[in-house]
């Protein structure tokens, strides 16, 4: 394991989770090769926070990392609720749909996918679970 | 998280705060909202001490864009390398007027 943190669900507390796992991982991908892991991870786990976690503070959120042939594989999970869309389905649909530009919100999920070139939404024993594949 | 600046006519904002995310959009658009009641045509939007910006940063951002745009061009500038990534990703650099430095950014205003 390279990193492993867990977060309660606060907005607030998001960049102790970016921050910790930029840090662990620096030696390995440089500064620049972290821009995009610092961007995709903050919008992973915004959007647990406002979504899955519907701004209760009592839950939490967990980020692991472990290496994955040339990149790593991170995982979040958190205890919030499932969603009521087929996450999977909305990801293929929004690489396919680039957001408007002058869009005030939306952008969330298509930003993930351009930033991590595996993403994958899962839900086991009432637990949400994002797998995320990062190269550099 | 803003400070004011009045430079050769022009208004600056400058963003103090080292990061723009989902816990301070909210706070940044009311905030700059307030600074631009007189609608201004000449601003400059400095993030110079801005080290993140995430899509809902983003998104106050667009959203005072486009109140801007109502009466002028606003002129984004001092971009540090994470937030030029999210400019590049999702290609707001090609939309916004975006300078280099404080400086190149009020000089493009004259004349």
């Amino acid at each position: 394991m390279l990193f492993q943190m867990a977060i309660a669900s606060r907005l607030e507390d998001v960049p102790l989770l970016s921050d910790g796992l930029c840090r662990s991982l620096a030696a390995r991908f440089g500064e620049d090769g972290l821009v995009r892991l610092q961007i995709g991870l903050a919008e992973a786990a915004n959007n647990i926070v406002q979504h899955a976690c519907q701004g209760r503070e009592d839950r939490t959120i967990s980020l692991s990392c472990r290496p994955d042939g040339c990149g790593v594989l991170l995982v979040l999970e958190d205890d919030g609720v499932a969603s009521d869309r087929d996450l999977n389905a909305a990801a293929v649909e929004a690489a396919a749909n680039p957001p408007d530009f002058f869009a005030e919100n939306g952008r969330g999920l298509w930003l993930l996918l351009q930033c991590f070139p595996t993403v994958r939404f899962e839900r086991k024993d009432g637990i949400n679970r994002l797998i995320l594949h990062y190269t550099g | 998280m803003l400070k004011t600046h009045i430079i050769d006519s022009v208004l600056v904002l400058e963003v103090t705060g080292p990061r723009l995310d989902a816990a301070q959009a909210v706070r940044f658009r009311e905030e700059f909202l307030q600074q631009i009641e007189g609608n201004p045509d000449r601003v400059v939007i400095d993030f110079s001490n801005v080290t993140f910006l995430d899509s809902s940063g983003l998104g106050a951002l667009v959203s005072v864009v486009k109140r801007l745009n109502k009466h002028g061009r606003p002129v984004i500038c001092g971009l540090q390398p994470a937030v030029q990534t999210m400019f590049a990703l999702t290609r707001m650099d090609q939309v916004l007027t975006v300078r280099k430095s404080r400086d190149d950014a009020v000089a493009s205003f004259a004349g």
